[in-house]
């Protein structure tokens, strides 16, 4: 096996009495894309800090490509990552000069710069931008700004810290796709932390799942989001069902998707033959006895697995040739009667399944 | 109030003809205060640069004397100043005292504080996130003190003119230290005073209006350099 790129080994911080992170062990391989999923407090800025060698971390030890990082080295390490924080900060100045920076601290030759400051700025369109106060930019165009400063630098390992949460739904959705198109053409090895399922889901080829510091799961995505190692996990996951497929036909703006035998019917943009990642939340899942005339385009008929109760909605696990989870009020459950080892109908909305373009690694 | 406008038309009349006493005293007036903020903005940021970024024993004392040294008394300055000067005094054998030289100590003195304690607001007003990010994007921690430093280069600036404002119109300590004789160590604060005991009042009051226009830019520079980037949106009233 190749030697990963990044290792930690009995990492351990603490701030004061407060120990915010334990790893024991911890990989990242070239051209992964791994989502660190976590909620507030769970220690992903201070995991993302030291696996960026910006800390060091209080015990343990840290590789890069299987030599240990010291402190003499640390710097010429650290100028090969480059970390993103949540709100880009931009310095002082124009486009331009934020762009540089990084080459700028590297004394690197002004040809080279020129060279790669127009690669850059084609890769996240920014020619318009460069002699733009980067002071007076909006949210979208800032972060792009950010994106490029980090892939002007070819940093072995690019770090993002929630990189999306300050935009707009459909500034973050446009963004997604602009950072999934570059990951894919630069093969970029990505570590990202995020709590949006479907930003992992889209980018993510590993998910490591933290909590309190720990890595509570780790692992292929879909693994991760289909069977979450405990409850903790579930919770922050969300019980979605990812499936994979290929793409057999378009038919208008629809796509007919095989997967295990099955049909289904999706919204989204993929060429034919390509594979293609479903996702689809529980609470889009519609439970009946039987079909009925609707705008439904997906039946699956199913056994009841597992009826678990959560705290006022209920997750109803269906076997229709591929495990389904939907959630359910109480009440409705109730009113359908619906028990463990029946069978029921499970309809999903075309346009509730989201058709995205199988992990970055094995992209058209 | 007779004596009061024949003293500015005689003022305004020494001034536009280039009065050669007038202008020697300003010239030296700006040498010895420019000196002294020299001086101090050269101890004042990197005092108020590694305070904003460092953390050891004793900082929070350091800062606490730096606060009290922003309004420590010239007149305190010139005796300690005149005290160690003094031909019998530890650094007597200098020979300093009565000499611009000594001015420029004793206001190095009071502009240092000034300079290190607004820098060091303005430093910590710079986001946190201005230095990590320059080092998440490979600065070393020096390049990322100069980040920091470009970051807040406007209140910066704004700490070195209230340092120059300072020293410019101190006249206690220059006073004590320097001795005001004339042609040797006589600034615009001391010769206003001596001219007005004199009975020059023309003179006084010319070299009164020199002093209010430079503070006056100085202190108009410093009014538009904060203002400055606060005036790019302003909402439309109903009015």
């Amino acid at each position: 096996m190749e030697t990963p790129f990044l290792e930690m080994k009995g990492v351990r911080h603490s701030y004061g009495p407060l120990r915010v992170l334990d790893v024991p062990l911890f990989s990242l391989a070239k051209g992964e894309c791994l989502v660190v999923f976590g909620p507030n407090g769970s220690g992903k800025s201070t995991w993302l800090r030291i696996a960026s060698l910006l800390e060091r971390p209080g015990r343990g030890r840290v590789f890069y490509r299987g030599e240990e990082v010291s402190g003499k080295t640390a710097l010429n390490v650290r100028r090969r990552f480059v970390l993103l924080l949540q709100r880009p900060y931009l310095f002082r100045g124009n486009v331009e000069k934020n762009v540089l920076f990084g080459l700028k601290v590297r004394g690197t030759p002004r040809p080279e710069m020129r060279k790669r400051l127009d690669r850059a700025a084609r890769m996240f369109s920014l020619g318009p931008l460069l002699n733009r106060d980067a002071r007076k930019l909006s949210g979208g165009e800032a972060q792009r700004v950010n994106l490029a400063r980090a892939f002007i630098l070819e940093p072995d390992i690019l770090f993002l810290d929630e990189p999306f949460s300050a935009l707009d739904a459909p500034t973050r959705e446009d963004l997604i796709q602009e950072l999934k198109r570059v990951l894919k053409e630069t093969g970029q090895t990505t570590v990202f932390v995020t709590h949006h399922r479907d930003e992992a889901a889209f980018l993510a080829t590993r998910v490591a799942v933290l909590v309190g510091g720990r890595v509570l799961q780790d692992g292929e995505t879909e693994r991760v989001f289909a069977s979450p190692a405990n409850d903790e996990v579930a919770r922050l996951v969300g019980h979605a069902t990812l499936l994979k497929g290929t793409v057999e036909e378009r038919r208008g703006d629809l796509l007919v998707i095989a997967h295990a035998g099955l049909r289904i019917l999706a919204a989204g943009e993929a060429r034919e033959g390509s594979e293609v990642l479903l996702f689809l939340r529980p609470e889009d899942v519609l439970l009946a006895r039987r079909k009925f005339e609707s705008s439904i385009r997906n039946w699956f008929e199913g056994r009841v697995l597992e009826i678990s109760p959560g705290d006022r909605l209920v997750l109803v696990s269906l076997d229709c040739g591929f495990l389904l989870k939907a959630r359910l009020t109480r009440a409705a459950v109730d009113e359908l009667g619906l028990r463990v080892g029946e069978t029921a109908w499970a309809g999903i909305k075309a346009a509730s399944l989201r058709a995205l373009p199988a992990g970055v690694e094995n992209g058209d | 109030m007779d004596m009061i406008w024949t003293g500015i038309v005689k003022a305004v009349d020494m001034l536009i003809s280039l009065d050669p006493e007038i202008y020697g005293i300003v010239w030296l007036t700006l040498k010895i205060t420019g000196a002294a903020t020299l001086i101090g903005l050269c101890v004042g940021i990197p005092a108020g640069l590694g305070l904003s970024v460092s953390r050891f024993p004793g900082r929070r004392l350091i800062i606490a004397m730096i606060n009290t040294g922003m309004g420590l008394p010239p007149v305190v300055v010139g005796l300690f100043v005149a005290l160690f000067l003094w031909r019998i005094g530890p650094l007597g054998s200098l020979r300093l005292i009565y000499t611009p030289a000594a001015m420029v100590i004793a206001q190095v003195l009071i502009v240092v504080p000034i300079i290190a304690g607004l820098s060091l607001a303005a430093f910590q007003n710079v986001d946190p996130a201005a230095s990590l990010q320059a080092r998440a994007l490979g600065a070393t921690k020096a390049q990322a003190l100069l980040v920091i430093l470009k970051e807040s280069r406007l209140p910066q600036m704004a700490a070195v003119m209230a340092g120059f404002g300072g020293a410019v119109s101190e006249v206690g300590a220059v006073l004590m230290v320097g001795g005001n004789i004339n042609g040797q160590t006589r600034v615009l604060t001391t010769a206003i005073v001596q001219e007005t005991r004199m009975g020059r009042f023309e003179v006084a009051i010319a070299l009164s209006l020199v002093l209010l226009a430079l503070s006056f830019a100085v202190n108009a520079l410093l009014t538009y350099i904060q203002q400055k980037g606060g005036q790019e949106w302003r909402p439309h009233s109903w009015k």
